[in-house]
């Protein structure tokens, strides 16, 4: 058996696997999931605290602040609310939706609402409002801040 | 007998309840004033900003670091003003935090342009503004946050600073109003500031006026004759309707501005709201402040 062609054939094939496999393998890392410092970062998205002011001209029945599907926030039955809340900024910017509920009977009510997040300047936004309504808030702040 | 041991009973319980509230340490009287209005005798409050002390030149004394060494929160203004911070908690325990209250007040930056005119060399070249307390919504934040602070230390009073925090914050805001009501008398080409150094950042951005701060109006230094002579080039050319000196004023170089070319002094403003026996208190400092703009630059009776 010693020095027969057959048993160098299958050390060399053992061999070969033995060197293929941890290959394979690194090879196969290395397409699924690239270096951090390869992957590029489109957009940029952060946590930040925030505080929301609003001021009605007449008494709704419910507010809630949304973005996306999160609630971030929900007050009603007064004429100044205000609270904290803390919402997602993506490329230093964030949609945010407002749902209202007013009384029936209630034409038309204005709504003065703004907005202070951590280090960036003041928004601020004014509408009118009735029944059920969806207000979309884009904000957005000057790259700078 | 009996009423001696009262009274001595009364005496200890007092002496106790104001041992036992938390000590918290200021370095503006700003700062000092929204703790007790905030708070409402809950906590123990020590200023140790001196009277008729210089913002830009204090720095706490051995005995104000005893004391810090007790608090369990010292409260700056921060924004770099207080250029000793780093120091400073390298020498307190690991106890007593340093809030600065203007830290998440969005930053005004000195323009680059009159980085030189900055109050001095810590605050110049870029750098951010740090007279936050210019504006009123800015101190409302301000408030809004040290609030928060506040309630963490006295958990126990939540409730009642929040109300008494929602109550400031509500007369920063009306204070406000009355500032862009007052100032609306005040015409856009008029609306231009000129002081000594580049402290009005922030009063300009929320009043849309034109900061240009001059250096020398307030300068200890005589300043040359040439560079007189270029001030008041610059004064004319940007029809410059009155200069405000701040309230450690040079006369001399007022009065030769004054002399050539007429134009009106405005009364001293308090830049850095260090009250004194007459004006005092923040609401009092910045009508006061207010006040001598629209007096200056306001349309005369006549007009």
């Amino acid at each position: 058996m010693k020095g027969s062609p057959r048993f160098e054939i299958c050390l060399f094939v053992i061999a070969g696997l033995l060197l293929i496999l941890p290959l394979r393998l690194l090879t196969g890392v290395a397409v699924s999931a690239p270096p951090d410092h390869l992957t590029v970062s489109v957009s940029e998205t952060r946590e930040v605290n925030a505080w929301v002011d609003f001021r009605f001209s007449a008494l709704p029945e419910k507010v809630k602040i949304y973005q996306g599907d999160v609630l971030l926030w929900q007050g009603g039955g007064s004429r100044r609310e205000d609270g904290d809340l803390t919402l997602r900024l993506t490329d230093n910017g964030a949609l945010l939706r407002l749902e209202l509920l007013w009384p029936a009977e209630l034409k038309d009510a204005y709504v003065e609402c703004s907005l202070e997040v951590d280090e960036m300047s003041d928004l601020r936004k004014g509408f009118w409002s009735q029944g059920h309504d969806d207000q979309l808030w884009n904000l957005a702040w000057e790259e700078s801040q | 007998m009996k009423k001696y041991l009262f009274i001595f009973l009364v005496t200890c319980s007092v002496v106790l309840s104001a041992a036992e509230k938390p000590l918290v340490v200021t370095l503006h009287p700003l700062l000092t004033e929204m703790v007790l209005r905030l708070t409402d005798g809950e906590v123990e409050v020590f200023s140790v900003f001196p009277v008729g002390g210089d913002l830009h030149e204090f720095e706490p004394s051995p005995g104000d670091m005893v004391k810090m060494q007790e608090a369990v929160m010292v409260i700056a203004m921060g924004k770099h003003l207080e250029s000793y911070l780093d120091r400073l908690q390298e020498n307190l325990p690991e106890s007593v935090s340093i809030y600065e209250a203007g830290r998440l007040v969005p930053s005004v930056k000195i323009d680059p342009a009159n980085a030189i005119f900055a109050c001095c060399p810590a605050h110049s070249h870029g750098s951010i503004d740090p007279h936050w307390w210019h504006s009123p919504l800015a101190v409302r934040r301000a408030v809004r946050y040290l609030g928060r602070e506040l309630e963490k230390i006295l958990p126990e009073h939540k409730a009642e600073i929040r109300e008494r925090t929602g109550e400031v914050m509500a007369e920063l805001k009306d204070l406000n109003e009355w500032a862009v009501k007052e100032l609306a008398v005040i015409p856009k080409q008029d609306r231009k500031l000129v002081t000594a150094h580049a402290a009005f950042g922030y009063f300009c951005v929320e009043y849309n006026f034109q900061a240009i701060p001059v250096k020398g109006i307030n300068d200890e230094r005589n300043p040359s004759p040439s560079y007189l002579a270029e001030t008041i080039d610059t004064l004319k050319r940007e029809n410059i309707k009155a200069v405000f000196p701040e309230t450690k004023a040079n006369d001399a170089i007022l009065k030769s501005l004054n002399e050539a070319t007429g134009i009106r002094l405005g009364q001293s403003l308090y830049a850095d709201f260090i009250g004194n026996a007459d004006v005092n208190g923040y609401a009092n400092l910045f009508k006061y402040n207010v006040n001598n703009l629209v007096k200056a630059l306001g349309p005369s009776p006549s007009e």
